[in-house]
């Protein structure tokens, strides 16, 4: 064959690949549903009264708070409101976009220019929304994107813009806002798409990344009750490759299954997943590779009066503080401590995690990585039981118990485990369809791991208090969905 | 001219381009008639030895979404079988249909999930038919997360 037929052949499928999906554009009904425009969104208002210390601005904001010795006790309202609209031409092809107002704070201390999870605000003005008159209150771009069914291939299709993304692991990796693009594929018992992710670019913010990310994800229904999932993510860091001479990445390699089973007591769900990961200069913070694993185990079981369920997790940690693992004498060597880039957990206990009272605010989580949130368990990985329980008391309320008991799976500087006990109780009152209130507390007992621990700091990085507080939390939440 | 060896590749890869085009077609041009279930079918039930399809198998949603879902209800030799009867149970919420038997071999509904929870977490919904029930795994996430 010579080139010429070669070129000739290739030219001739371009042009058949683009007139047949011409013809199959041309055949789409995409007319008659132009007008349709969908609306919604939520409006909240929260109040938080609790005596968590704030960590790092820099990296985690209010998020990533920690117990100190004799905290003060800080109480603040805050509003919010977010909306999107949805236009969808046809069944194939929408466009999406949601803002949001606030978190706008009424008492406490925001500092200026950052808004409640402490990251820097460049435009918000001189003020935060919360003072009189009520000057500059901001409104911020939530996520735009298009979606569109891709031609040819029935269940295929394209997402690209701003929009959230989560892992499916507890939001244990991965889980915020992002610009990017995906393929989505969704046929018969298969659901799998590809996820590339560009993170901020440039140092406005000290706590984003030039960094590119790499996901793929699918999940199989294997049997009528059963289903299994299977997760790589790739993360390259580029924003510290200055910094240590080399490029940074981590990856992730994780499965779950999800099935249902049947008992004397009444269906249980279970739920297990194990995700390992490897790295090497993580956030620039070491020159040393990590290599971890993360496992989870839990099974809820509904009964005639409630629902009730446990989870175990353990994730793996060295041993260790931060200041030993970043610039210190550990810093070059391989680490056993599994690290995420979010490090939050959903339906976890209020503190210890996201918990469901006030959803973001105080607490342990941090979604900027180990060393300024210790949902993960900073270095020293984590062993975490949790109990949980909803109760319906009343056709429109429920009540909601949680218990936890939290411990390092690696042993701190001063060759501490214990980190503490959890106990939460939360109602819910659903006033009308849409519009509900939940309100409640948490109260975390405090073990010796916080003692004398230089992680537990504001930094990660100062001498620990002696006498760590045990650390209380009380939330109200009023909150309307609508669309 | 030149010799055929490095063409291989362009070769394999204008076959690849027309098996592309000709597997890709079909199911595009389907796309205006209608869905078709597809994926797996469970059974057969007993005592009427009848197959059952439910799509779609997998659903992520916001809490205040409310996403359809159908169950088929077909014979052995895969003709639909009308006026079965099928059940759903929610662990949460509501699955609404209009009917709890199969009009064209199909019967559809729409889940919502409980009021006033925006918590992550995963729901699912029983769908039986006889003594076959077939589990639906629905993902409830805040409505800024996707996947």
């Amino acid at each position: 064959m010579t080139a010429g037929k070669a070129y000739l052949i290739v030219v001739l499928c371009l042009v058949l690949g683009l007139l047949v999906s011409q013809a199959w554009g041309q055949n789409l009904s995409v007319f008659p549903k132009e007008e349709i425009l969908l609306v919604g969104g939520d409006f909240r208002l929260r109040s938080v009264t609790s005596n968590m210390a704030g960590a790092n601005l820099l990296g985690g904001g209010e998020s990533g708070g920690f117990p100190t010795q004799d905290g003060a006790t800080k109480a603040f309202f805050d509003t919010r409101l977010r909306l999107y609209w949805d236009f969808r031409p046809s069944d194939l092809l929408r466009v999406h976009y949601r803002m949001e107002i606030g978190d706008v704070r009424f008492g406490g201390g925001t500092e200026n220019g950052s808004d409640v999870t402490g990251n820097l605000v460049p435009v918000i003005g001189p003020g935060s929304g919360g003072g009189v008159g009520a000057d500059g209150v901001n409104v911020e771009t939530k996520n735009i994107f298009l979606e569109f069914a891709m031609p040819f291939l029935q269940g295929l299709s394209f997402r690209g813009g701003i929009f959230g993304y989560g892992d499916r692991y507890d939001f244990n990796i991965i889980a915020d806002d992002f610009a990017g693009f995906q393929l989505l594929y969704k046929r018969g018992d298969v659901e799998a798409h590809f996820v590339y992710l560009k993170f901020f670019e440039g140092a406005t913010r000290d706590n984003a990344d030039d960094s590119h990310w790499f996901g793929i994800d699918g999940q199989l229904q294997i049997s009528e009750a059963t289903r299994a999932a299977a997760t790589f993510y790739y993360w390259l860091d580029q924003e510290h490759r200055g910094t240590l001479g080399f490029t940074p990445f981590q990856y992730w390699l994780a499965s779950e299954v999800t099935s249902r089973l049947t008992s004397g007591l009444g269906p249980i769900q279970v739920k297990g997943y194990a995700i390992y990961n490897h790295g090497e200069g993580y956030f620039g913070r070491r020159q040393g590779t990590n290599s971890g694993a993360n496992v989870s185990l839990s099974g809820d079981v509904s009964l005639s009066f409630g629902t009730v369920g446990l989870q175990v997790q353990y994730i793996t940690g060295e041993r260790g503080s931060k200041l030993q693992l970043e610039g210190g004498s550990k810093d070059t060597k391989n680490i056993g401590a599994w690290l995420g880039y979010f490090n939050r957990m959903y339906q976890g206990p209020e503190i210890i995690s996201l918990g469901p009272i006030i959803d973001v605010g105080d607490g342990f989580s941090s979604k900027w990585g180990t060393g300024n949130g210790f949902y993960n368990g900073d270095y020293n990985g984590r062993v975490l039981f949790i109990a949980r329980s909803a109760f319906p008391v009343l056709p429109s309320v429920s009540l909601h118990a949680v218990g936890a008991y939290d411990r390092a799976a690696a042993s701190n500087a001063n060759g501490h485990y214990n980190r503490g006990v959890e106990f939460d109780l939360w109602a819910q009152w659903n006033i009308f369809p849409k519009l509900w209130f939940r309100f409640g507390g948490g109260y975390y007992i405090t073990g010796d791991w916080w003692k004398n621990n230089s992680d537990a700091s504001f930094d990660g990085r100062r001498p620990g208090v002696p006498h760590p507080d045990n650390i209380w939390q009380f939330g109200t939440r009023l909150q309307y969905d609508f669309g | 001219m030149i010799s055929g060896k490095p063409l291989l590749p362009c070769v394999a890869g204008v076959l690849v381009c027309l098996g592309w085009l000709a597997w890709s077609v079909a199911p595009g041009a389907s796309q205006g008639r209608g869905s078709q279930i597809s994926g797996q079918r469970y059974g057969p039930t007993t005592p009427s030895g009848y197959y059952v399809r439910v799509e779609p198998r997998a659903v992520t949603m916001a809490h205040t979404q409310r996403p359809q879902l159908t169950v088929a209800v077909e014979n052995a030799a895969g003709q639909p079988v009308e006026d079965v009867l099928v059940t759903f149970t929610p662990s949460e919420g509501t699955f609404t249909t209009s009917s709890g038997r199969t009009r064209g071999g199909t019967v559809v509904g729409t889940f919502a999930a409980a009021p006033g929870s925006d918590s992550p977490r995963t729901a699912f919904l029983v769908a039986a038919v006889e003594d076959v029930e077939v589990t639906v795994f629905i993902d409830i996430v805040p409505a800024v997360f996707g996947r």
